[in-house]
């Protein structure tokens, strides 16, 4: 008899739980359907213009450039376009005072990056993201930060570049 | 789940003396960090390491030292124990969390810096979801290996796929030498990368893009609970459940 009870016990001492397993399930099935029908993609507010012909709008209306190096593995990069160029005053900002451009690194994703991404990025000696390059009509920087500091210190510096 | 697992694994937290250091220390790092303006994500990096060194001993030292008879008056299942073990684990690192979302909301009242609640918040939450699934993958490798071993597995596991991840992308773009084979078979088949990438963004995800990103929400919440299923399904099946010994 004791026997028995010690075997009944020792089955169900390893017996795997059902509400996990059901969990499991559900999390998957939600999962798929999620993925179904994507969120509306909240996009930033920045107007980011093709690098090709950035140079030559800044020089028609005598603006800066306002470069923003990133990758899409990079999370602090992620970090500053919520906080900054999802922004209405920032974005506002950077819409009115600046050409902005958009310069993704596609070096992990895909080997090697566009030549002309490349060569924007040698020019401004781009070698960590995310890494913002405010540069005048002629090309030169005016002012440059590397790493995301913060959106008080991206306002800060967006302010003295006007 | 065994409500006395989860509480006896809360209550050993919280009778350590190093868990009682950490979250003090973590007050006086993120004070400071909101004080000299540190962006609002930067002070939930902290809560990496603290995850790791609280969940290295997930599956274990109640074997060790026997005190799992002394804290269960019967026996219970040993999915019982393991989600318990998990579900305490979680808990009381979530208190570091709490205590953080709580020093940097009381740092920035103090140095009058503006709170954006909405980034707070999800920051908050993303910690607290990154903790469940390291917390999970952690006993997925505990309930094969033993204690310590499973983070070790956890660490060079990240560093191996992310290396190998870089090193294929690099051989995707070979046109000649010794990698141009590689190359034109990555090339020919996306989808080996991409299939590779699936499985790390899985296993170690980046960031979301965006605030409250319901997909990202659910990848960290299943993919947690589908690790602790398989921890539950080989620590069941293991013969003899060993620890810190």
């Amino acid at each position: 008899m004791a026997r028995t009870n010690l075997t009944f016990d020792r089955t169900k001492q390893r017996a795997l739980p059902i509400w996990l397993l059901i969990l499991a399930v559900l999390l998957i099935v939600a999962r798929i359907v999620s993925e179904r029908f994507p969120e509306k993609a909240e996009s930033d507010l920045v107007r980011w213009m093709p690098m090709n012909i950035a140079m030559g709008m800044a020089r028609q209306t005598h603006r800066p450039v306002f470069y923003e190096f990133s990758a899409a593995w990079c999370g602090p990069c992620k970090a500053m376009e919520r906080e900054v160029f999802m922004d209405e005053d920032l974005a506002a900002k950077i819409n009115n005072r600046f050409i902005a451009v958009k310069v993704v690194d596609t070096q992990r994703e895909q080997g090697r990056n566009w030549p002309d991404v490349q060569s924007l990025m040698d020019r401004y000696e781009v070698h960590a993201f995310p890494t913002v390059v405010i540069a005048g009509t002629d090309g030169v920087v005016l002012d440059r930060v590397v790493g995301y500091p913060g959106p008080d210190k991206m306002a800060a510096m967006i302010d003295r570049s006007r | 789940m065994s409500l006395v697992v989860v509480l006896e694994t809360i209550r050993r937290h919280f009778a350590h003396l190093g868990y009682i250091a950490v979250l003090l220390i973590l007050i006086v790092i993120v004070v400071l960090m909101t004080a000299i303006g540190a962006p609002p994500g930067a002070p939930y990096a902290l809560i990496g390491l603290f995850t790791l060194v609280a969940g290295c001993q997930l599956i274990g030292p109640e074997f060790s030292s026997g005190t799992l008879q002394l804290i269960l008056s019967k026996p219970i299942g040993r999915s019982s124990y393991l989600t318990g073990r998990v579900a305490g684990v979680v808990l009381s690192i979530w208190v570091g969390v709490a205590i953080i979302l709580c020093s940097d909301v009381i740092g920035r009242l103090i140095a009058g810096t503006p709170i954006v609640w909405r980034t707070v918040l999800w920051m908050a939450l993303v910690s607290a979801l990154k903790v469940l699934l390291t917390c999970s993958l952690l006993a997925l490798f505990g309930s094969f290996t033993r204690s310590y071993v499973n983070v070790g597995i956890y660490l060079g596991g990240q560093i191996l796929l992310s290396g190998i991840y870089g090193l294929l992308a690099i051989m995707k773009g070979a046109a000649s030498g010794e990698m141009a084979a590689i190359g034109r078979l990555l090339r020919a088949h996306p989808g080996i990368l991409e299939g590779y990438r699936v499985v790390e963004s899985n296993l170690f995800p980046d960031d979301p893009m965006t605030s409250f990103d319901r997909n990202w929400i659910l990848m960290m919440t299943c993919n947690a609970v589908v690790a602790v299923l398989l921890a539950c399904v080989i620590f069941s099946r293991r013969e003899v459940p060993y620890g810190a010994d």
